[in-house]
Order: structure tokens, then sequence, then C-alpha cells
């Protein structure tokens, strides 16, 4: 992730590539090989982090949960955001920058 | 002091093969029962050796080395028995190839409880409570779990006893004839099968992490997989060496195992809250 990346419904978000994802019950550990940390995402992260394809935009994103949970879009527009803030912060997407 | 030297049978500690001898037979006697669970007939061993040299100085006149090599020295052989079960364990779980957890295991018919934590969390006091209620001994200190079968590899070491746990374990105190009581003066080392039965290889059913909360109310209280996932890791000996391979192994050991934290407010509550456990998994009340 390059520093301080422009995140909004645009972005494309892609899984770091040294991040080995193990799920369990709903919720994913997270190995960052690179720095040999481990992280714990909830639910609603997993389920965020299993939508990442460095395809899918996040207004794509939003829109697929939105659907599938039944929650406002906007509600969850601003979790998804969050969730991808904080993997970013702590260096686990590669750059999802919005392209050109 | 010189004489013929007596020696314990061939033992294997997670693969770490080795004898013991000493010239006091009586001494190789005590460490052959404290390392019994781990006999095993083959080739090839390392060699400890208690020796006294009469020339050195009386605080090191007694000498324990490994293949020729001195590890310690002390004024007499009875103080060096704490420090050659420390060394085993450590030659046993540096060497193994198996993903290694500090924790205490037992089994019942064929399924696996480890209870994994960092020191003075009551790993022993609590593995030694339910060996002697009827469980099968497995490790109180090195769970081995077999990257390949997901099984458990038993590793009964002698039981390390602290002072802390004496009063609960009366019956237990080392009686050997030996010439001081410098080898227990610390801790006890207690052979296993002076507590009960040793366990059999077997898969991880149950996890539980215990946590010694004097006064507390002892409970298991279910914790999610992940969270229990990651706890492993962190009671993982060598996990930063391989650790996606660990990662690998210890999701599936929880995939398929019951997850607690075990708050133990005294042994007798936590022995019991565990064989309700086993009975109401097994479905057939407590253990025989």
């Amino acid at each position: 992730m390059s520093p301080d990346p422009v995140i909004d419904e645009r972005s494309s978000p892609s899984r770091g590539g040294a991040v080995h994802t193990i799920e369990l019950d709903g919720e994913a550990v997270l190995l960052d090989e690179a720095t040999n940390r481990l992280h714990l995402l909830n639910a609603t992260g997993t389920l965020v982090w299993a939508c990442f394809d460095g395809t899918s935009t996040v207004a794509d994103i939003v829109t697929d949960l939105s659907d599938e949970l039944g929650e406002p879009r906007d509600a969850v527009l601003v979790d998804t955001l969050a969730v991808i803030r904080q993997l970013a912060e702590q260096g686990l997407l590669e750059d999802g920058s919005p392209g050109p | 002091m010189s004489g013929a030297l007596s020696e314990t049978p061939r033992c294997d500690a997670l693969g770490f093969a080795f004898v013991v001898t000493a010239e006091n037979p009586r001494l190789t006697q005590y460490l052959g029962d404290l390392f019994a669970g781990l006999e095993s007939p083959g080739r090839g061993t390392h060699r400890y050796a208690f020796h006294m040299s009469p020339d050195r100085p009386v605080a090191s006149r007694c000498e324990l080395t490994l293949d020729g090599r001195l590890l310690f020295d002390a004024a007499m052989a009875e103080r060096l028995v704490s420090n050659l079960v420390r060394h085993v364990n450590r030659q046993a779980i540096e060497g193994c190839d198996a993903i290694v957890l500090h924790a205490g295991g037992i089994e019942h018919e064929e399924v696996g409880f480890i209870l994994p934590a960092e020191m003075e969390a009551g790993k022993t006091t609590l593995t030694a409570g339910l060996v002697r209620a009827g469980l099968g001994y497995l490790t109180d200190e090195a769970v081995a779990v077999e990257p390949a079968t997901l099984l458990i590899q038993p590793y009964p070491k002698p039981f390390s006893l602290d002072p802390g746990s004496w009063a609960l374990f009366p019956e237990l105190e080392p009686l050997p004839d030996l010439s001081s009581d410098e080898y227990k003066a610390h801790e006890w080392l207690v052979a296993p099968r002076a507590v009960g039965n040793i366990g059999r290889s077997c898969p991880v059913g149950v996890v539980a992490f215990p946590q010694y909360s004097p006064g507390a109310e002892t409970e298991l209280i279910p914790m999610a997989r992940a969270e229990a996932l990651i706890e492993l890791t962190k009671n993982t000996f060598r996990f930063d060496a391989r650790p996606r391979e660990a990662l690998d192994v210890l999701a599936e050991v929880v995939r398929s195992a019951e997850c607690y934290r075990f708050t133990i407010g005294d042994l007798d509550s936590a022995v019991s809250i565990v064989m309700q456990l086993i009975g109401a998994r097994a479905g057939t009340g407590r253990p025989q």
C-alpha cells in the first residue's frame, strides 16, 4: 500500500501478496509473512476481506454486501471503508488507490 | 569416588534419544524411574554421565556431561538432577520436527485435551491432578503435534512440581534412597507412573487455556476458534521459524476441537469440571 492512499468507492482493494489467510467459523486470522505478524478479523472484517479480488471496486463490494446482508447501503459503505482503511494501515493490502 | 557405572534404559524424548550413566546405582534407579515413560529400545543414543572428580574443588566436584561435554557441575550429583531434566526437555523441544506447544496434555479414550499456557499458569498442577484422577498422561510441558497426522506425540517427561503444588500432592514427594535431599530442594521431579497412566497418541479434541486465579470461580468459557488459534501461536515453541506451516497445522487442530478459556480457582474444582466435560462428550458419565 502506498503512503496515505486515497480509499473511496472507486478503489479496488487487493489482498497483500504476502498475507496468508485462515478462516475459522466466519472469522479470519491473517499472517503477514513479510513481518510474521498475525491479525484477527471479526466477522464483518472477514466478510469484507473475502471480497477483495483486486478488480471489484469498493462500490461493487458495498452493493453486493448490502444486498446480501439486507443492510442499508450507506451503513455498509461506512463499515466497509473503515475496515479497508484499518487493513491498509496495517499493511495488509496492495495499493488500492483508484485507477486513472 | 569411582566405581562401576550403572545406566538407565534408553529413552526417547521427542526424537532425542539418550541414556544416563552414574556411579551411584540408586541415582541411576531414580533417574530411570523418572524417565521410564520415555523408554524406547533402539540403537543410537546420546549419553549423559554423572562423574565425581575428587581432584576438583568441593563446590564443583560432580560433573554432568553430555557425550563427554561438560554441561553443569555442583558439589553433589543430587543438585544436578533438575539440570538434567531441563536439559533433556530443551533438547527434545529444540530438535523436534513436530509443532510443539507450551502446554500440558492428557488423553482419554484416544481424545487429547491440551492446556496451553505460559509458565506459572498452573499447567503442571492441573495436568497432574487430571492424571491422578484417571486420565492418561501425555506431557506437562510440551505437546508435540505431528503435522502430517495432527496426532499428539506423547512426551511423558517427569512432572516438575513447584513448591506451591506440594501440599496438593503429598503422596508424590520423591523418596529415593539418596544421600542428600538436594534433588528436591526447589521442585519435585515425579515419575509419571507414580501419578497415573501414560496416555496414547491421539488427536486434539479440546483446547483449554488455563489461568490460575485463586478464589475465582472455576469455569470453562467457550472461545472462538480464530481467537484460540491466535492464542495457540503465542504458546508455540519456535513459531517464528516456520510460521505459515505452524499456523496451518494449528488451524486444523482448532478446526476439529472445542476451545475454552479455563479459569481455575482451585485444583479439585478444575479436575471436576474437566471430568464433567469428558463425561458430557462421551455421553457416558465420568471416565472409569
